[in-house]
């Protein structure tokens, strides 16, 4: 090969012919082609997950809620009659309770477990009304809450029922956190003795970290079993195809009810949803009963409700059997029952 | 800038050397193909993409703006009268799918013969503030239609002109047209919500035309002490016994008792009589006591239920009967009623 480096003014007869590639160039380009192929295999294998995402029904690790109730606070509920204003009803009947901050301490971190189920206006009564979000979220701020978290896994699409109810609007408002479901978020779980809820998504991460649950729902009719309320309000953590528990309805909500201990439920009745439940649809289907329900005692709270729609707790097989769990009692006036009128 | 020969020799010079050979024009035509490929394949794949996502976008970035479409993107049965435009994007459920709509009342449609339901948003263009959520059941045939109808018919409402079985409350409209039961609701009252609900389902009528189909059981039900509006029919498991199907029931008030009367019309007068005695038995099963003896009227049996009246009888085809009665003279005069009307 000639050495074209001191052949500085000729051009070299080889170039005009046949213009080849010179082997240190070859190394050159070979060097950085093979650099390039090192490069983006490297980083295809840093990607790279041989296994695949795990089916939830191989997944081993099983996840159970930790008991956000308050065990040195004997078994109360406030219900606070005559009134159409949710922020003064829920105020009211935790004024009576002795005050939020007997249930919220400062640095909580609080987690408000909606109903957002459908993509509804507040109007329809058929999700957790804004108002009394925002109210609650503002309440637990002011005891020295260091977050507040609103969640539920809705029927409808999650994004646009949060939206439309006007949920998403009253938690940001407030400085509350909202979290929609994610298949991420879920992890399996199994309840203490259940016949249904075994190795079954659960909607776990927003618990994390989480010292204290509030549980909110409207007092509602259910065409499959009879009532929506605070109890079967905990149905939205629950993930995969879980209508398919609709054929044993109380069943499923009794082991809802095994499987949350919340700190506090809320039952709204300021509107009931009378018939038509769980969707409604008409105002019609509403009536206004004037009347919220703090409880610590979910099963007290939903047999108070039971009242609202005019029914007998015969009528709602998994209130007693909820109660026969041991989750509470169905005979409210056996617990600390305040009852205020604030009309 | 000193021309400099020398560089520009050797420019050339590069230049020639790093000409690709036939090989590299292939092997990068190959590589520019692939990559245009995968391109086509993301933007084909983006063509897929959620429309509900895109329409929460379009919401969320104009709050209280409807999002509007050019034209609907599916096969829509309702395409959004002039004075509307699109809220949310077409939703269609199927058996499979429906509870993902409406969660629990699936259980009142599915048995009903249901076979597919399509839901939308429409906003009007003068008013974005509200919309209207439109539901559009397929249930097959017109009396699967009532059936879900009737189940749902709210007290206290007022009857529509727009088609036979039709009704408005204060936010929503139902209606049944051919096999279609329809559902309008408004998310808040404005001084315009009647106008739209029946602009509406107008529309729907005027899109959707369906051969007329007349209920002829509905008229088999004696006027007397009927309450208006009761009548239903129930495909399944007709109070509270699985082996009751497709019967008609309606409401009576008498005095200020209330009471139930059933009819259904059978293949056979002997299999009339079968599903009698069947539901005769079942009433006795659950803890009934036959006190035939106190039915006069037609020929048949009555059950004492825990307090409360049951009559049977058939007539040809049709069994018949009254449910749920607080006293036997109630019974017997709703029984008396219901066999004299079937002897017309």
């Amino acid at each position: 090969m000639k050495n074209y480096k001191n052949k500085k003014t000729e051009i070299p007869e080889e170039f005009e012919k046949a213009p080849e590639i010179k082997r240190r160039e070859f190394l050159i380009r070979a060097a950085k082609a093979l650099g390039c192929t090192v490069a983006a295999g490297s980083l295809a294998y840093l990607f790279y997950d041989p296994e695949g995402p795990p089916a939830i029904s191989k997944q081993t690790r099983l996840v159970s809620l930790p008991d956000f109730s308050l065990s040195h606070i004997r078994p109360s509920m406030a219900i606070v009659r005559g009134t159409d204003d949710r922020k003064k009803a829920l105020e009211t009947a935790l004024n009576a309770l002795g005050g939020i901050e007997k249930f919220i301490e400062k640095g909580d971190r609080v987690l408000l477990k909606v109903n957002a189920a459908f993509a509804s206006p507040p109007a329809l009564s058929a999700t957790t009304h804004p108002d009394l979000v925002s109210a609650t979220a503002r309440l637990c701020f002011a005891a020295g809450a260091e977050s507040v978290t609103v969640t539920d896994n809705p029927i409808n699409d999650p994004a646009t029922c949060f939206l439309l109810s006007g949920i998403e609007k009253a938690a940001l408002s407030e400085g509350a956190k909202l979290i929609l479901p994610r298949e991420n978020l879920f992890h399996p779980t199994t309840v203490k003795d259940a016949k249904l809820i075994r190795q079954w998504p659960l909607l776990y991460a927003p618990f994390d970290g989480i010292t204290k649950v509030i549980g909110m729902a409207p007092v509602k009719d259910h065409h499959r079993s009879g009532a929506s309320m605070t109890m079967k309000n905990w149905y939205g953590l629950l993930g995969g195809r879980r209508n398919i528990f609709h054929q044993d309805v109380h069943g499923v909500i009794e082991e809802l009810a095994v499987m949350v201990s919340p700190t506090l439920v809320i039952l709204d009745g300021i509107w009931t949803m009378m018939t038509n439940g769980p969707t409604g649809g008409s105002l019609s289907d509403l009536k206004q009963t004037h009347t919220m329900i703090v409880s610590t005692d979910q099963v007290a709270a939903d047999a108070f409700g039971a009242t609202l729609l005019e029914k007998s707790l015969e009528n709602f097989p998994h209130i007693l059997k909820a109660q026969d769990r041991g989750v509470g009692t169905a005979d409210f006036n056996s617990i600390n029952l305040i009852q205020i009128n604030a009309g | 800038m000193k021309k400099n020969n020398f560089g520009q020799l050797e420019e050339e010079t590069n230049a020639k050397t790093n000409s690709p050979g036939a090989l590299e024009t292939i092997l990068s035509y190959l590589i520019l193909f692939t990559l245009a490929v995968i391109a086509v394949g993301v933007y084909w794949y983006h063509l897929d993409f959620n429309p509900a996502v895109k329409a929460l976008e379009n919401i969320r970035q104009t709050p209280q703006i409807a999002f509007v479409l050019e034209k609907q993107e599916t096969d829509s049965p309702l395409v959004p009268p002039d004075k509307f435009s699109i809220f949310s994007p077409p939703e269609t459920f199927d058996r499979l799918t429906l509870s993902d709509k409406i969660d629990g009342k699936a259980e009142l449609y599915l048995p009903a013969g249901f076979e597919n339901l399509f839901a939308q948003r429409l906003t009007p263009i003068d008013n974005s503030d509200v919309w209207y959520e439109v539901f559009i059941y397929d249930m097959g045939n017109t009396l699967n239609a009532f059936a879900v109808y009737s189940a749902q018919r709210r007290d206290g409402s007022e009857s529509e002109a727009l088609a036979e079985f039709a009704y408005s409350t204060e936010n929503a409209f139902f209606w049944v047209h051919g096999p279609y039961y329809g559902e309008i609701i408004a998310s808040q009252v404005s001084g315009q919500t009647r106008e739209h609900l029946l602009l509406l389902a107008e529309a729907f009528n005027d899109q959707n035309p369906v051969s007329t189909e007349t209920i002829a059981e509905i008229d088999l039900f004696p006027k007397e002490g009927l309450i208006k509006y009761s009548v239903r029919f129930i495909p399944t498991n007709a109070f509270g016994f699985e082996g009751l199907d497709r019967i008609f029931s309606a409401r009576y008030r008498f005095e200020n008792h209330e009471l139930t009367a059933f009819i259904s019309r059978r293949s056979s007068s002997e299999k009339a009589s079968e599903k009698a005695e069947d539901f005769v038995q079942f009433l006795i099963t659950y803890g009934g006591t036959d006190v035939s003896e106190k039915m006069d009227g037609p020929d048949g049996k009555m059950v004492d239920f825990f307090g409360t009246f049951n009559g049977v009888f058939t007539a040809g085809d049709y069994l018949a009967g009254v449910y749920d009665a607080n006293n036997q003279e109630d019974a017997n005069r709703l029984l008396q009623l219901i066999y004299e009307k079937l002897q017309e």
